[in-house]
């Protein structure tokens, strides 16, 4: 979904002293250029759903942050006056079975299911990477013992495993995202491996070798920078995957339980009561649905933005 | 070639065991198989203690698990803690629900979503192939649950109710001729279908891509060969060797997609099998079906392996 269009003031620098002084840091001198996060900026701006999508999400999470300020009931407040109503003016959502309001729950439920896609896309952003990139970096014996234990975690049966660990634990925000993120890192290391092969030989990394900058250093400095653009884009995809998983553990039972809130937890209670009561199943489903669909597409345009073999 | 493959085998074999150790671990932790009779004030502690010694397990757990294994490479998975028979035959009555619905979801998506991709590569950028990616990025981000949900409320009680007469079922597996089946089939199968279908489009439009761009689809033009020719027998051929992988693989991760699927439509198989076998702490059962998973897995990783050697002479077996 790349746009072709051309864009006009092709020359025109931004005026921003701090990006001017960056541009000098870097040595390229002052040119009449634009640097390289002007270059995916410009691209990402141009894709205009992920645009939009980045914007919805951001509005999502600051949501999700000031729910208690905003959510109009508690979520745990029962109402016997106002028990299973369809969506009205006072409850956008409806109610359920106990008159606890619908919108309240969902607000609430959001936080967890966000709050766990944004953990194991952290997580996994930090695992993967560091495994990768030594992995790739160091070869040998060192990529075949971290490469093997990532196709070994890939070759457990996802779900099932993470269905039988629910039912050890008791899941909670924290720990479901632990294990989601220790169960689905393989994916970020290989690609970062994958991408860091492709970079070690090169000469600037031979040079960087060759004066005497250590491995540490050379990873951290030469090699992490170059796997910005797949470890950004994957880690979105992460995100939406994880809320997903999330709400389908949680679905199930065995994930985020009940009394506190999530998008799955809330389908389960909704099923016993779909054919009476739509809105419970509705709309719980329809924000997993919404908020991985945004973040899917701002991956979508990260991956157009951020590829450096795309044309400007 | 046959050394590859010996070795590709020999590799997944290891591979398989160690998973083996590490699913046997983790589904002993998965419950008490004796917790009842432990609440229970009339079993005394020598009850107790003679029934553990009757499951072997009062022995160690390395213990248990040799005596495990070695009745598990001879296909024999123990007893059901919870149900008074073995799991081999538990399982077996699970296997075909699953199989046929399985079966015909991934019949169905691959059907569909392989002349979609072919087709979106063709014509990129145009309106089918715009709408085709929306479509499937709403597909990855379906849960499947909600989507069988959904299903079966417009499909089966509103389209009911508004018919006056049932075209689908909401829940449960019968076999009383084609017509009750697919009655019963179609919704579970397709809302599994649905997210293979985006997955299974999106790979093969990539791969047609590739396709496309080639050389030798190039030179084929050029020498005058038809658009419909080189489309069908130049480009189709090799951009279906990834698609081939890729539902591989996925065969061999139906236990995810069953286990919600079945749940939803109370279809009686594996998955449905695993999440009563949790519940009620009957780790034999758990451990089985977790195996079994893993084998799978590993077996159509070996199988995509040795697919792809095959049909794609590029592939190098050192």
């Amino acid at each position: 979904m790349v746009d072709q269009r051309k864009d006009e003031g092709a020359t025109v620098r931004s005026g921003d002293p701090m990006e001017a002084a960056e541009v000098r840091g870097e040595g390229s001198g002052r040119v009449e250029g634009r640097t390289q996060r002007e270059i995916i900026w410009r691209r990402f701006k141009r894709h205009k759903l992920a645009m939009v999508a980045g914007i919805v999400l951001l509005l999502l999470y600051l949501g999700a942050i000031a729910t208690p300020w905003i959510a109009p009931y508690d979520y745990a407040e029962q109402d016997f006056s106002s028990m299973s109503q369809a969506p009205n003016l006072s409850h956008p959502m409806g109610t359920d079975q106990l008159g606890r309001d619908e919108f309240t729950r969902v607000l609430y439920g959001g936080r967890v299911s966000m709050l766990v896609g944004l953990g194991v896309g952290a997580f996994i952003t930090v695992i993967g990477t560091g495994v990768g990139i030594i992995s790739g970096y160091y070869g040998r014996y060192v990529d075949s013992g971290l490469m093997g234990t990532a196709d070994f975690v890939l070759v457990l049966p996802f779900i099932p495993v993470l269905l039988v660990l629910g039912s050890i634990f008791q899941f909670n925000a924290i720990t479901i995202t632990l294990v989601i993120a220790l169960l689905l890192w393989p994916r970020m290391a290989r690609l970062v491996r994958g991408q860091v092969l492709s970079i070690r030989d090169q000469e600037y990394v031979q040079a960087a070798k060759a004066v005497g900058v250590s491995n540490f250093r050379i990873m951290l400095r030469h090699i992490l920078p170059n796997t910005f653009g797949i470890v950004v884009v994957e880690a979105t995809l992460i995100v939406a995957l994880a809320i997903i998983i999330e709400s389908i553990v949680s679905f199930l039972g065995l994930g985020i339980q009940p009394p506190t809130p999530s998008w799955g937890n809330m389908l389960t209670d909704a099923r016993s009561q779909m054919t009476t009561q739509w809105w419970l199943t509705i709309f719980p489903g329809l924000m997993i649905v919404f908020t991985a669909l945004c973040v899917n597409f701002l991956g979508d345009g990260l991956r157009d933005a951020l590829d450096p073999k795309a044309v400007e | 070639m046959l050394a590859y493959i010996v070795r590709k085998t020999l590799s997944s074999i290891v591979v398989l065991f160690l998973a083996s150790i590490v699913l046997f671990l983790l589904t002993n932790l998965s419950g008490d198989p004796l917790l009842q009779l432990r609440q229970n004030p009339q079993v005394s502690g020598e009850d107790l203690r003679r029934i553990s010694a009757e499951y072997g397990l009062d022995q160690p757990i390395y213990v248990q698990y040799g005596i495990w294994f070695k009745d598990a490479v001879q296909l024999d998975f123990g007893t059901s803690f919870k149900q008074n028979t073995d799991v081999n035959s538990i399982i077996a009555r699970r296997i075909w629900p699953t199989a046929l619905l399985m079966g015909s979801s991934l019949l169905l998506a691959v059907t569909i979503a392989v002349p979609f991709g072919v087709y979106s590569a063709i014509k990129k950028y145009s309106i089918i192939d715009k709408l085709g990616t929306f479509a499937s990025f709403l597909g990855y981000s379906m849960p499947i649950f909600w989507l069988a949900l959904i299903m079966q409320l417009v499909l089966a009680v509103y389209l009911t109710n508004w018919l006056g007469t049932r075209i689908f079922y909401v829940s449960g597996y019968s076999m009383n001729g084609i017509v009750d089946l697919l009655q019963h089939l179609t919704l579970p199968a397709l809302s599994l279908a649905v997210i293979q279908i985006a997955e299974f489009s999106r790979f093969q439009r990539g791969a047609m891509l590739d396709v496309l761009s080639s050389d030798y689809l190039r030179t084929a033009r050029a020498k005058g060969l038809s658009r419909r020719k080189v489309y069908l027998k130049h480009g189709l051929r090799n951009a279906l060797i990834p698609t081939i992988t890729i539902v591989a693989l996925s065969i061999g991760t139906v236990f995810g997609g069953a286990v919600v699927t079945e749940t939803v439509f109370s279809w009686p198989g594996l998955g449905f099998l695993l999440i009563d076998s949790l519940q009620k702490g009957d780790y034999n059962v758990t451990r089985a079906l977790l195996v079994i998973g893993a084998a799978l897995i590993i077996f159509f990783n070996l199988v995509a392996d040795i697919v792809y050697s095959f049909v794609d002479p590029r592939v190098r077996y050192d």
